[in-house]
């Protein structure tokens, strides 16, 4: 209302005549006129009359203003009110009514109540009847992820309403309405239509929406878009639950995008996403690293791990830091810790750091995963050769649990159908392993884990002889393999202040391998092998950080060997409590001096007590003659450094240097008192790496590295001319540990990381890997030399929750050491041959195309995945030679090429 | 019937693998190659001195011409790397004018010489010098070797356990190998090894097992009812089957001379097997293959202990053929005492030479003297009419 003093001037002329004296009829001439005080104050509205606003008028929107003049006495009463400017006729008249009843303080003129005639607007607005609508909730509900029930959060939801005017029971016109609660905390109005937004744990909710029909519709980035109409009833509140479809349900895994802070010059790490698409690899996560540059292409059914063509056994593995103590199952088939549980493989071609000790050739890093935290998942996988199921859930805030089992059964379909056609043989091999893991985090700077993994490969071949069983014993019909680990894992990872932290790793194995060949060969190792490694970080400054660690790795077995011998007799031996160790101790420190420039020196000591020889004082980077070295314990020291310079954004170069050593390889037999030499040093090595990287864009990057790899003390075994030069066989050496290797080679990577639809690399290696011929007094190939290797691979992204993935291979072949002469033996009636140049011939090239398609299938509340895995679906058109077998007079050959092999597998998870 | 089942398992293996050709089996001669068979010594093993006398058997390609090597020092290690030393012509260890060749077998007489054992770099007795009695733990080597050549000369036979024990274990290391080789038609090359040691010197020894050659006692050729796919045992009684002896010891064949027919009836239904008796199989021989000797076992401080233990002598068989045309290209296949054989298609092909060669194994005999048999034989192929009209 507005109050307006209108005609003061009409005022004051009443005033006059209201208050003149009487006429004065003997003054002759015109009468005098009084001058009337100015206002001094106005008139206050101190009791309001609310206007009746009828409800029909307030449904039709009807708002406005009723202009009046009120004339307001000396006592603030009003005494008349008329209409100047109306509205409606209704509402005019309330106005009227109202406005009569409004009572004011008097206006002041002269110090004296005076009356007023003034104007005042009366409006008639609808925010003054919506602001009594009540806030509450009739339409809530949650948005999760179809197949996955992930929760989804911040997705907006948006209403949107048709039938405006369905509801009767709205008091305001529906524009009204919905400014109005388009008001309320947590929804806001956008053209008409309401939105929201899901809060962390997906649930929404809006408020005292109209009750009509509702149109929903649901935005979220990388999903389809939902649509969905329901009703909004009176004295309910509609609840419902929304399934949104991915567009991709590919990148459901922890997905690592851009630049990983690379510390180490020669690392790859492999998201747990690319491990399971790349075809012909069975979704291993450790056989992947044969698509990395520097890892050799092994032979068929074989499980070896050649990195820059040195053997498996100079490659270290490791599992949460601790070494995993068998890579696969037999024949390579799968690795024995199922990759659903894996977080990353950290691959380390070489020039790795002091962290890791024991091995000369690199590394392979996995790490397992903690279970989900935010609600039960699990799944069950079955395909061409096992099954295995998964379980994972939060049992608590702060722990949470993983739960996995892995079984084969190829054996029983193998026995089953042996037993079906009768064949007079039982065979059963079979494998299976288990993981259980539980993390639990403390605190924020504490968080700790503990994992129970084990294996069990099992080989049992019982040929049933008719008539009678002539051999030693009754397992003379039988070859029998197991290979049995259960080894339980512990770390804590604890931040003991802002700069300093502190990791540490237990581990404790129980070994249980035995083999019996027909009865005439038997071997069994069993004994606990434990592992402590602690390293305590420091970041002293903000460009240097030092950190000091220890591992010690001690393996106490008994080792039980029966086997003939070459001179025909048996050889039993029974050692008991052997130890085999490795206690190793490392210092490093990361130098940042700028943005650009990492620099990490290192030092480390190996002691291996289990050997028997003067170990170096200094680190050793070549055989020195010059200088005696071999003063010490049975152990060697390392310097290593690896750098990095950002050269200019996005170009990096990089290089690495350092010393390595190892026990004497293959563990065990190279030392013993009847099979090996006890007194064997401690195999070294010298790697050198230079490498540069171009990150080209946030996905697509070049790595590119060279090397040079020499390794020495290399255990081998004597000629025989060499053993004749003894006086007796038995004087003569089992081993001699002068042997030397050198690898060298140049690796390309260029590598498309995970994106919305593709991922893929090219990976090219050029590389010459030799060994010293003492005969020849030269170096010759070694046998795991592939001049060539180069892959490509990709993973695509279908509509439809189709992916294909491809990997082609092309690989020099395998080098073959030429027959020369062959010389006819009556006791084996075989031949025996004399051979040229170790290694101087090649088999034709290997080739091979590799396939695999997946398609998911969405369901509300799980995901049902089908694949089919092809290895070498090009074999109808080239078959890639993996063994040259000769005949058996040695004059011709027969190529054994790989199979063609199809997969099949399902997986079911929530 | 357990190597014919793995030879199914390695057959299938390698058809899953796709290897190119399976590669031909040993058993085919052709006869554009020497082919040795097999080289049989009498005795099988001997003592430094004695007179050995060898037969060499070859087939395919005729000898022309033969060259013979002998080498006094074999070394071998644990691991089987082995070379030849100390090589000296045969014509330096031979029997004058024991030399006899033809165009399929050479045959002659050499003295294994007396210091074979003093220029060997096999022996070593550490393993057994703190079993002996304590005089004789510090003889050396030679002392040793002249000691037993005196009990050799002396033809002693010990009587108590003490003295068997020990002249068992010098006996037994003080063992060595020499090896004959020879190049035949100047190109194709053969060895065989020899084991010297005073094992049969010793006769009343029960610690000390001297060997000798296998015997084959007969071949024959089982012509089976039906088609048993996993290979024939006649003990199974699962088939019926005739019997054709090609080959049967002469005591026997003079008690049953119709035992000896080397016809075969080719007929169509029928499985056809060759086989070989040595003594072993089918429980109609005589069982001389087991005996208790000592050995010595090393524990995990490395000391060596003798303990008597009980060793099988296996026998293993290789069956040959010649191969001439019309025979299928597996006539023979498989492995052990009975292979499987195919039957010509060609129903021109009337005779087929065969051998049988048996070797024996025992494993834990320290430089395992090994002994040969060798036999050939002939099969006449017989075709049914039946058989006839469908090849």
């Amino acid at each position: 209302m507005r109050l307006k003093v209108k005609c003061a001037a009409f005022l004051a002329a009443l005033c006059s005549a209201l208050w003149a004296a009487p006429a004065d009829t003997t003054s002759a001439g015109p009468p005098a006129q009084d001058t009337l005080p100015p206002i001094e104050t106005m008139p206050v509205l101190k009791n309001f009359v609310r206007a009746e606003y009828p409800s029909d008028l307030v449904k039709k929107g009807v708002e406005g203003t009723v202009l009046m003049d009120l004339v307001i006495n000396d006592s603030g009463h009003v005494d008349s009110v008329a209409v100047t400017r109306g509205l409606v006729p209704t509402l005019d008249s309330n106005a009227l009514t109202a406005a009569r009843q409004f009572v004011f303080t008097p206006a002041q003129a002269g110090g004296k109540p005076v009356p007023v005639l003034m104007e005042y607007a009366y409006h008639f607005t609808l925010s003054d009847v919506i602001k009594n609508i009540d806030e509450f909730v009739n339409f809530k509900g949650r948005l999760i992820e179809l197949g996955t029930r992930k929760p989804m959060s911040n997705a907006t939801i948006i209403v949107s309403f048709s039938d405006t005017g369905a509801d009767t029971t709205l008091q305001v016109p529906f524009n009204a309405y919905l400014e109005k609660i388009g008001a309320f905390t947590g929804q806001t109005l956008q053209e008409r239509s309401l939105l929201t937004q899901t809060d962390s744990l997906g649930y929404f909710a809006f408020k005292s929406l109209p009750l009509c029909s509702v149109f929903v519709r649901i935005i979220a980035p990388e999903y389809e878009d939902f649509k969905d109409r329901d009703r909004i009833k009176p004295g309910e509140a509609l609840n419902v639950t929304y399934r949104l479809q991915r567009l991709s349900y590919a990148d459901n895994e922890i997905v690592v995008y851009g630049k990983a802070e690379k510390k180490e010059v020669a690392k790859e790490t492999l998201t747990l996403k690319e491990v399971q698409r790349i075809p012909g690899l069975g979704g291993d996560a450790v056989k992947v690293v044969q698509a990395l540059p520097g890892v050799a292409r092994p032979s068929f059914m074989s499980g070896a791990v050649i990195v820059r063509g040195a053997p498996t056994w100079d490659s270290r593995f490791y599992l949460d830091g601790v070494p995993i103590p068998q890579l696969y199952h037999f024949g390579g088939i799968k690795s024995t810790y199922n990759s659903d549980a894996l977080e990353t493989v950290n691959f380390y071609p070489g020039g790795f750091g002091v962290r890791y000790g024991g091995g000369i050739a690199g590394v392979i890093e996995i790490d397992g995963r903690k279970a989900k935290t935010d609600r039960w998942h699990g799944y069950f996988d079955g395909n061409g050769f096992d099954a295995s199921a998964m379980v994972e859930a939060p049992v608590t805030p702060k722990i949470s649990v993983l739960a996995e089992a892995r079984r084969s059964y190829i054996g029983d379909i193998l026995g089953a159908v042996i037993n079906l056609l009768k064949i007079p043989i039982t065979v059963a091999p079979y494998y299976w392993d288990y993981i259980l893991r539980t993390d639990i985090s403390f605190t924020k700077d504490e968080n700790a884990f503990v994992t129970f993994f084990g294996s069990h490969d099992q080989l049992d071949l019982i040929i049933s002889a008719a008539g009678r069983n002539r051999g030693f014993d009754s397992a003379s019909n039988a070859v029998s393999q197991s290979n049995i680990f259960n080894m339980g894992i512990a770390g804590i990872e604890s931040r003991l202040s802002p700069r300093l932290t502190n990791s540490l790793r237990y581990s404790l194995n129980f070994y249980n391998q035995s083999l019996s060949l027909f009865g005439f060969m038997k071997y069994s190792v069993t004994g606990p092998e434990h592992y402590l490694r602690d390293e305590l970080a420091w970041q002293w400054t903000p460009w240097c950080k030092l950190a000091a660690g220890a591992d010690l790795n001690a393996a106490i077995l008994d080792v039980h060997l029966k086997i003939p011998a070459a001179n025909n007799t048996i050889i039993s031996e029974d050692s008991l409590g052997w130890l085999f160790g490795d206690y190793g101790a490392y210092v490093n420190a990361e130098f940042k001096p700028d943005s650009r420039l990492s620099i990490t020196p290192g030092l480390r000591y190996d002691y291996y007590p289990h050997l028997n020889y003067n170990g170096g004082v200094v680190p050793e980077f070549w055989q020195y003659t010059d200088f005696n070295n071999h003063r010490g314990i049975s152990g060697d020291p390392s310097a290593r450094l690896n750098a990095r310079y950002t050269l200019a954004p996005n170009h990096v170069i990089k290089g690495a240097a350092g010393n390595y050593n190892q026990p004497p390889q293959p563990i065990g037999q190279t030392t013993d008192k009847t099979w090996g030499n006890p007194l064997l040093k401690s195999t070294k090595a010298s790697q050198v790496v230079g490498g540069y990287e171009w990150q080209i864009s946030d996905l697509l990057s070049l790595d590119a590295q060279t090397y040079y790899n020499w390794q020495w003390n290399v255990p081998r075994q004597p000629s025989a001319a060499e053993i004749a030069q003894y006086a007796s066989v038995a004087e003569a050496p089992k081993y001699l540990d002068n042997g030397k290797r050198r690898m060298q080679g140049l690796e390309l990577m260029l590598r498309h990381n995970q994106g919305q639809h593709f991922f893929g690399w090219v990976a090219y290696t050029l590389s010459r890997s030799e060994e010293y011929d003492f005969s020849l007094k030269k170096y010759v190939l070694y046998s795991s030399d592939q001049t060539h290797n180069l892959q490509l691979i990709g993973s695509w992204q279908l509509p439809h929750n189709w992916e294909i993935g491809a990997r082609l291979r092309y690989v020099s072949g395998n080098p073959t050491t030429p027959i020369l002469d062959r010389i006819w033996n009556n006791t084996s009636d075989r031949y025996r041959y004399e051979y040229g140049q170790t290694n101087s011939g090649r088999l034709d090239p290997f080739m091979q195309a590799d396939l695999r398609v997946d398609k998911k299938f969405i369901f509300p509340n799980w995901i049902l995945s089908l694949y089919l895995d092809v290895q070498n679906i090009s074999w109808f058109f080239y078959k890639s030679p993996e063994y040259s077998i000769p005949n058996y007079d040695g004059t011709e050959h027969y190529i054994i090429s790989s199979p063609i092999y199809p997969s099949v597998g399902l997986k079911a998870e929530f | 019937m357990k190597k014919l089942s793995c030879s199914l398992a390695i057959a299938a293996f390698l058809t899953f693998v796709n290897c190119a050709n399976l590669p031909m089996g040993p058993q085919r001669i052709v006869d554009n190659k020497v082919r040795f068979l097999a080289f049989v010594f009498d005795p099988a093993e001997a003592a430094p001195g004695d007179t050995v006398h060898m037969t060499a058997y070859f087939a395919g390609q005729k000898i022309t011409a033969l060259t013979w090597d002998a080498a006094l020092n074999v070394v071998t290690n644990n691991y089987g790397a082995d070379t030849a030393l100390n090589r000296v012509a045969l014509d330096s260890i031979l029997v004058p004018g024991s030399y006899h060749q033809d165009s399929a077998t050479a045959d002659f007489r050499f003295v294994v010489p007396h210091t074979i054992l003093a220029q060997s770099s096999m022996l070593d007795l550490s393993a057994v010098r703190t079993l002996l009695p304590p005089a004789m733990q510090s003889l050396t080597t030679a002392q040793l070797t002249q000691i037993m050549d005196s009990l050799v000369a002396a033809t002693y036979q010990a009587a108590d356990s003490n003295a068997l024990k020990t002249i068992t274990l010098i006996a037994k290391y003080l063992t060595v190998t020499m090896r004959l080789e020879v190049r035949a038609n100047n190109r194709y090359r053969g060895e065989s090894d020899f084991t010297v040691r005073y094992a049969g010197k010793f006769k009343n020894n029960p610690y000390v097992f001297q060997n000798h050659n296998p015997v084959i006692n007969w071949i024959a050729v089982y012509k089976v009812t039906g088609r048993p796919f996993f290979g024939f045992d006649p003990a199974e009684n699962k088939y019926p089957y005739t019997v054709s002896y090609l080959y049967f010891s002469d005591s026997a064949v003079s008690a049953n001379p119709a035992w000896l027919t080397d016809t075969v009836e080719i007929d169509t239904g029928f499985s056809y097997y060759l086989a070989a008796d040595s003594g072993i199989c089918f429980g109609d021989t005589l069982f001389d293959t087991v005996h208790v000797s000592l050995d010595s076992v090393r524990d995990s401080t490395g000391i060596a202990r003798v303990v008597p233990v009980v060793h099988w002598e296996a026998y293993d068989f290789a069956m040959f053929y010649q191969d001439q045309r019309g025979l299928p290209a597996d006539f023979l296949s498989g492995d052990g005492n009975m292979e499987q054989l195919t039957p010509p298609t060609d129903t021109t092909v009337a005779v087929v030479d065969l051998w049988v060669k048996v070797t024996d194994s025992f494993t834990g005999e320290y430089l395992r003297p090994t002994g040969f048999a060798l036999r050939g034989c002939h099969a006449h192929f017989v075709y049914t009419r039946a058989y006839a009209n469908t090849h």
